[in-house]
């Protein structure tokens, strides 16, 4: 376990006070069983290039910071290991993103999705004397796996549908909608549909499938804008025979 | 920026003909094509016996009239929802054009076989 | 913040050629090429048979291009194809619950290639 080589490690590089585009550059980094991408990216830092630019956090699959392209598939960097690319890696920052700085790209727009999205119980007026609000096992398993998602963002990097269109909602905003939407204790789901509803809404969505693919949480959420669909189409119905403005 | 209130999509009623198109393009239209499109021309390999008579009976029968538009008309749609995704795929992009003239071919088929079908029976 | 010069990678023309998954997703809305096709010529197929039965025989007689068929059976092939990611898709889309448990995906595709099987069985049997 402890033999160790060298890996190839090249790396899409952009400063923005000295490039005016970005550009690979390669690394050889020692690496033995154990090495993940991270400590790769680590030691380079240390080591070889103290300009270089990424984010990480928990090192444990967890804070959902470290996400790049590995050859093109977004994944974190933490539970990426070397020794599954023999012939090397080519490490890029999450498409679809823009680049802030080598590996750290502008993830404002995801998380101001993540924020449209009302990602909190509403319109529930329980008070702390009612005592805590219970759910039967039923009712949690309706959205349990749709709250698994660590924000890591590798599902819009994987979407194709929000690179051809910036204004889609995208995959994980609408599975955070989907997951407070089904939560018993939630009534807010009148204004999240709103959202939905748009052509940047679910509507936005073709089911190509990769963000479940790329998941590392196994969240499913391709499932879950397809189920919003549904829900927004018979929100549209419901509207369509209750004739209310939408 | 992210819009607020956005306008309300139509696409429930494009997306219900398209998922109801390809239930039947997945679970009717490959025997539909193995019969009419392979072992008809082929004359059935002499096995089965597709005749004018047979064809003819079953399209002005209501049954077989209902079933022959709903084989026309529905991957038709479930078809043309997928030319106007599938031409933003490609980043060829014809707006509410290039939308309305999918849906608008899909409808004319539509028409069309009802209407023929009606002359038959 | 004020040297922050974001870079944005443009979207390529022929993304879904860069990458396995997005190329069998485009296969997949390829599938309605040929059903387009096959269609259409049904179509004609039935306004030959609302003429007479001459028609008819010239439709047939078209249909038995080696074009046409060609087209027929990668129509075939399409729907085929067509319905293994459609029956994939579907338990994502709605998934079904007996009582309290979800059915497993497995038996939700399986049961419905077992339908596509029957209703292809039933539909040779009328003939």
């Amino acid at each position: 376990m402890t033999e160790h080589n060298i890996q190839t490690v090249n790396i899409l590089r952009y400063d923005p006070e000295k490039n005016n585009e970005p550009f690979l550059e390669t690394f050889k980094v020692p690496a033995d069983n154990t090495t993940s991408i991270q400590d790769a990216l680590a030691y380079i830092k240390d080591h070889m290039d103290k300009s270089l630019s990424y984010r990480w956090s928990c090192r444990m699959a967890i804070c959902g910071s470290c996400g790049v392209m590995v050859n093109k598939v977004p994944k974190l960097a933490c539970k990426t290991f070397l020794r599954d690319y023999p012939e090397g890696v080519t490490l890029e920052p999450l498409a679809n993103f823009a680049i802030e700085k080598d590996l750290v790209v502008d993830k404002a727009p995801f998380l101001e999705r993540l924020e449209a999205m009302k990602p909190y119980i509403i319109g529930n007026d329980r008070k702390p004397e009612d005592g805590p609000n219970l759910q039967t096992p039923a009712q949690m398993a309706k959205y349990k796996q749709f709250a698994g998602c660590i924000n890591c963002g590798l599902c819009y990097a994987a979407c194709p549908q929000f690179g051809l269109n910036p204004e889609f909602i995208g995959p994980a905003a609408i599975t955070l909608a989907h997951r407070y939407n089904l939560d018993s204790r939630d009534l807010g789901k009148v204004e999240r549909m709103k959202l939905i509803n748009g052509k940047d809404g679910a509507w936005g969505c073709t089911f190509v499938g990769y963000c479940s693919k790329v998941c590392p949480k196994h969240v499913d959420p391709a499932a879950a804008v397809n189920q919003s669909k549904v829900e927004s189409a018979k929100d549209f119905i419901i509207n369509m025979i209750t004739m209310k403005e939408a | 920026m992210i819009n607020y209130s956005p306008k309300r999509s139509d696409e429930p009623i494009w997306w219900g003909l398209f998922g109801a198109g390809g239930v039947w393009f997945a679970m009717i239209t490959p025997v539909t094509v193995l019969v009419m499109g392979i072992l008809l021309p082929l004359h059935g390999f002499g096995l089965v016996d597709i005749s004018y008579d047979k064809v003819y009976a079953f399209v002005s029968s209501p049954i077989g009239g209902g079933f022959t538009v709903l084989s026309l008309s529905l991957p038709m749609w479930h078809a043309m929802h997928r030319v106007h995704h599938g031409l933003h795929d490609l980043q060829i992009h014809l707006g509410s054009v290039g939308k309305y003239a999918c849906y608008l071919a899909a409808a004319l088929v539509t028409v069309l076989a009802t209407v023929w079908v009606i002359q038959l029976s | 913040m004020q040297n922050r010069k974001p870079y944005v990678r443009p979207m390529q023309r022929a993304w879904w050629s860069e990458n396995n998954f997005f190329s069998w997703y485009m296969v997949r809305e390829l599938t309605i090429v040929p059903l387009i096709l096959f269609t259409l010529n049904l179509c004609a197929g039935l306004f030959a048979l609302v003429s007479s039965s001459d028609a008819w025989s010239n439709w047939i007689y078209f249909s038995s291009h080696p074009v046409m068929l060609l087209i027929n059976v990668l129509a075939l092939i399409g729907a085929l194809y067509h319905a293994k990611t459609f029956f994939s898709m579907m338990p994502q889309v709605m998934p079904i619950k007996l009582g309290e448990k979800v059915v497993p995906t497995g038996v939700i595709v399986g049961v419905q290639w077992l339908l596509l099987v029957l209703v292809s069985l039933v539909a040779i049997a009328c003939i």
